[in-house]
């Protein structure tokens, strides 16, 4: 069955009141919910509240999910979008202290925030060992040898992987639209 | 002279410059005359590219999963529920609520004893869900895996509808957690009072007032075996301090 199948077929079993569909479902998307929480809000809490209220609204109105007009990932990401939006103003009216600041956040971008909703989703496909190598390498900005290092794994190890898994998300990406097919 | 295949390892670190000069100046010699692994390179850099703009985190908490799908599974059945897309009834937005209380009802006595409960309101000041979470466990005390739906059938004229779940907790006993909603308010001189009932006769569970709104939750933990104890009665009863069942039916289930 096709990704995007799978993922209808589950938020569909969501919508039944399937909590075993839920759980599969949150385990898919909970990284890229929170990579976006961390993106458009800054602040880890407010990422988790984001994972949190977005996991309810789907429990919800997954009854309400119509495939015709687009697929569970588009469908989630709309719900993710408006839960930011909701927790960005809710902190707005909030008291900060000065010691809480968030960071500077991103000006929001549409296509940017779906663009990397697409790479965190396919990030989570990629085997693990792969996964976490891009992660360190990209996420954390460290070098090769560093993540040798952290992973206590030869660097040669590291390079196999990290090309390797470059190679398959680049394939992905290219599928889902978000680079563009090679010209050659 | 290395192959293709071997130099392409090196085009990730080549492009975030982690090549010393030597290795930097022999892939750059290589790809002047080869357009495969030029190509390649090209392909890398775009992806890298869309890595780092993608702002990459790592992937929430592990105990996250577990809290939120225990909450959501507190929540009703959203098959079951009526206009979900405009009504928030959400954990998350009970606890924002004001005009829903939440009632914890304690342990359940072997004597059938009615022990006072109280009525704890969810603090609308707790705006992040760990806080929530842990509020809800704190007053809840600790969540589990629900086992069995419950449907209340309305059992006087209340008009009060209410439905609910049996839950195993980690420590093997169970809970009962009841979702309530059109109860009247609580007469003066009474309460609403839960009880188990089968062959062994009726034990209560607990007691709880609705004071405010007209929808209310409940849980408490159940000290008895629920096979033994079939079914669920929901009464208002005076406070006449009389430990036996003796007020009006207002909702019953079977378990």
């Amino acid at each position: 069955m096709a990704r995007a199948d799978a993922e209808n077929e589950l938020l569909r079993a969501v919508g039944c009141g399937d909590p075993d569909a839920l759980g599969e479902l949150y385990r898919a998307f909970e990284r890229p919910l929170h990579s976006l929480g961390m993106r458009w809000l800054s602040d880890h809490k407010l990422a988790e509240e984001l994972v949190q209220e977005v996991t309810f609204r789907i429990w919800r109105r997954a009854a309400t999910f119509d495939e015709s007009r687009g697929a569970a990932s588009s469908w989630i990401f709309g719900i993710a979008r408006n839960v930011a939006s909701d927790l960005a103003r809710e902190r707005a009216r909030r008291p900060i202290a000065m010691a809480d600041l968030p960071r500077a956040q991103e000006t929001w971008d549409e296509d940017k925030a779906w663009e990397a909703w697409q790479v965190s989703l396919e990030l989570k496909r990629l085997p693990h060992q792969q996964q976490e190598i891009i992660e360190l390498a990209y996420g954390r900005d460290m070098t090769q040898a560093e993540v040798a290092n952290t992973l206590g794994i030869p660097l040669g190890t590291v390079k196999t992987r990290l090309y390797a898994g470059l190679k398959s998300l680049r394939r992905s990406l290219v599928e889902r639209g978000v680079v563009e097919e090679s010209s050659r | 002279m290395r192959r293709c295949g071997e130099i392409r390892l090196d085009l990730p670190a080549y492009l975030s410059s982690e090549l010393d000069a030597a290795r930097a100046a022999a892939l750059d010699d290589h790809l002047a005359a080869c357009g495969a692994c030029l190509s390649e390179l090209s392909e890398l850099d775009l992806v890298t590219a869309v890595l780092s703009d993608s702002g990459l985190e790592q992937a929430p908490p592990g105990h996250l999963e577990h809290e939120v799908l225990t909450l959501v599974t507190l929540e009703p059945d959203p098959a079951g529920r009526e206009g979900a897309s405009t009504r928030d009834l959400s954990p998350a937005s009970r606890l924002k609520g004001k005009s829903i209380r939440v009632v914890v009802a304690p342990a359940l006595a072997a004597a059938a004893v009615t022990l006072a409960a109280f009525g704890i309101a969810w603090r609308s000041d707790l705006s992040n869900a760990r806080d929530r979470i842990q509020a809800m466990q704190e007053q809840l005390g600790p969540t589990g895996a629900p086992v069995q739906a419950i449907s209340f059938v309305e059992a006087g004229s209340t008009g009060a509808s209410a439905r609910g779940e049996l839950v195993r907790q980690p420590d093997g006993n169970h809970r009962i957690v009841v979702w309530a909603k059109g109860l009247p308010h609580t007469p003066a001189g009474h309460h609403y009072e839960v009880w188990l009932s089968g062959e062994q006769g009726w034990v209560s569970a607990g007691s709880f007032q609705v004071s405010e709104g007209d929808s209310m939750m409940w849980s408490c933990p159940v000290g008895v075996s629920p096979a033994a104890y079939p079914e669920v009665w929901i009464t208002l009863e005076p406070d006449d301090g009389d430990p036996r069942r003796t007020g009006p039916s207002v909702l019953r289930a079977s378990l």
